[in-house]
């Protein structure tokens, strides 16, 4: 009984020591299968559509038949190459989607106030999980566009931790040990109206600090030359030893001023001091709206190609009147599949104006496809 | 949510597209959110959450930028502060020796 103690007492700590090199063990993850995918309703839809959209049409049918329950003895071999494709994409979401959380969706709607309006309309919770559901589907649907989305949120992710982290830091230290004083920035912050805000933000920024256009590698270019040179120029500039005093003073506390307003936090003024540095916009569409809303298929687009379309679709020989209700369904989802990529091609990497056009152009077609005849 | 109404809605923002206002349509957007059936609210939130990420990363970056730039003045100032402290002191001292 002892030496059960004894050894119990033993395993403890050397499972302890271990922690302590090595950190808590990672919890291994059990493989995702493709009998696991099928029996998850969203998940089979995921690698039905990544299959679909990979063009193959030996996987699909295969998929199919685990669909229905009856694969045949070397389809599993057959689709490994899929389901580690799969496995790896449904890893990257589950990460990406533990950052997007209700609190980050509602800082981001801090960058535009019609985001903010649809965050308070549906709740930034709600809100949060369409965007992961949008986030797997993306995964399979346009990778490239997944990744680029990843990316982007990791480095915003970045700016909270790390050396970005350590200057942030500082600056709070700064502005708390030297009293910085932003009467002016707390005066502007106060006005209620959003517009009249940030238009009295923006001319507290350029005006009064007078950050007006230039860019971040100029910003603090007076003092670019190093300490000594700093020292040389008021000196010759001021003269007296006081004076020189005076003058470094007074550049310290301006700089302190626009350092101690933009800490995390303040996004409004954050905002400010970015569109000062940059010049308006901020970011510049790649395609502006009506360039998107023209390069873009439109509604009469899809009655235009119907009817080619109807006309050219056979099964076994047979055309359009000919066929059953089940075929002429298949052959409304192959014509709607056909507009969707042909609007999703067009739109990829023009901005947020064409990928929202693209996206309603997608749930047009499919409110319209059964109308087809 | 009938696909009239689905209609209607795209009808409406393709107006105000037309009309060339951008601030307008993303108004729209915002005000009718809730009008607009599940998937294609799913679809509308997405892409304003895309564009604030990529509006908080330009922020961020070049807020990071100025942050390090200024932390970086500050410490120049105050080495040139130094700097003339030292000067001073030679100066005193030259004064005091009758240099």
């Amino acid at each position: 009984m002892a030496l059960d103690t004894y050894k119990q007492e033993q395993e403890r700590l050397a499972k302890e020591e271990e922690i302590k090199l090595h950190g808590e063990p990672e919890e291994e993850k059990e493989e995702l299968t493709l009998k696991t995918i099928m029996a998850n309703k969203e998940q089979s839809a995921l690698f039905a559509k990544m299959i679909k959209d990979s063009g193959d049409a030996t996987a699909a049918e295969i998929t199919g038949r685990f669909m229905n329950g009856a694969p045949g003895e070397d389809d599993l071999d057959a689709m490994e190459e899929y389901r580690a494709q799969f496995e790896k994409r449904m890893n990257q979401v589950e990460s990406v989607n533990g950052e997007l959380s209700a609190e980050f969706i509602a800082d981001l709607g801090e960058q535009s106030p019609d985001f903010k309006k649809i965050l308070k309309a549906l709740g930034s919770e709600a809100s949060s999980e369409m965007i992961k559901d949008k986030m797997a589907d993306l995964a399979v649907s346009d990778p490239d566009r997944f990744d680029t989305i990843v990316k982007k949120v990791e480095k915003l992710q970045e700016f909270k931790k790390g050396t970005y982290k350590d200057v942030e830091d500082a600056v709070k230290k700064m502005a708390e040990e030297n009293n910085i004083d932003a009467d002016a920035y707390m005066k502007a912050l106060a006005i209620a109206d959003e517009g009249e805000r940030e238009k009295a933000l923006q001319d507290l920024v350029r005006n009064q600090w007078g950050f007006a256009h230039k860019t971040a590698d100029s910003l603090f270019s007076f003092f670019g030359g190093g300490s000594a040179k700093i020292a040389e120029k008021l000196a010759d500039e001021k003269g007296t030893v006081d004076e020189v005093h005076a003058a470094l003073d007074k550049h310290k506390k301006g700089i302190g001023k626009v350092l101690a307003a933009s800490v995390t936090g303040n996004e409004d003024m954050r905002n400010a001091l970015a569109k000062s540095v940059l010049g308006e916009p901020v970011k510049k569409e790649r395609v502006n709206m009506k360039e998107s809303r023209d390069l873009l298929p439109k509604e009469t687009d899809i009655d235009k190609q119907w009817i080619p379309f109807r006309d050219a679709f056979a099964v076994g020989g047979k055309k359009w009147d000919a066929l059953t209700d089940a075929e002429k369904d298949a052959g409304r989802a192959v014509f709607g599949d056909k507009m969707k990529a042909e609007s999703k091609k067009k739109a990829k990497d023009k901005g947020f104006w064409a990928s929202l056009f693209d996206s309603l152009f997608g749930s047009l077609v499919d409110s319209k496809l059964s109308k087809l005849n | 949510m009938n696909n009239q109404t689905i209609s209607d809605l795209y009808s409406k923002l393709t107006e105000l597209v037309e009309a060339g206002d951008e601030s307008a349509v993303r108004a729209f957007l915002a005000d009718n959110i809730k009008s607009f059936p599940e998937d294609v609210q799913k679809k509308i939130v997405f892409e304003f959450f895309a564009d604030a990420v990529d509006k908080k990363l330009d922020t961020d970056t070049q807020i990071a930028q100025i942050q390090k730039e200024g932390m970086d003045s500050l410490g120049e100032i105050e080495k040139a502060e130094g700097g003339l402290k030292d000067q001073e002191k030679l100066s005193n001292l030259r004064s005091s020796l009758g240099i």
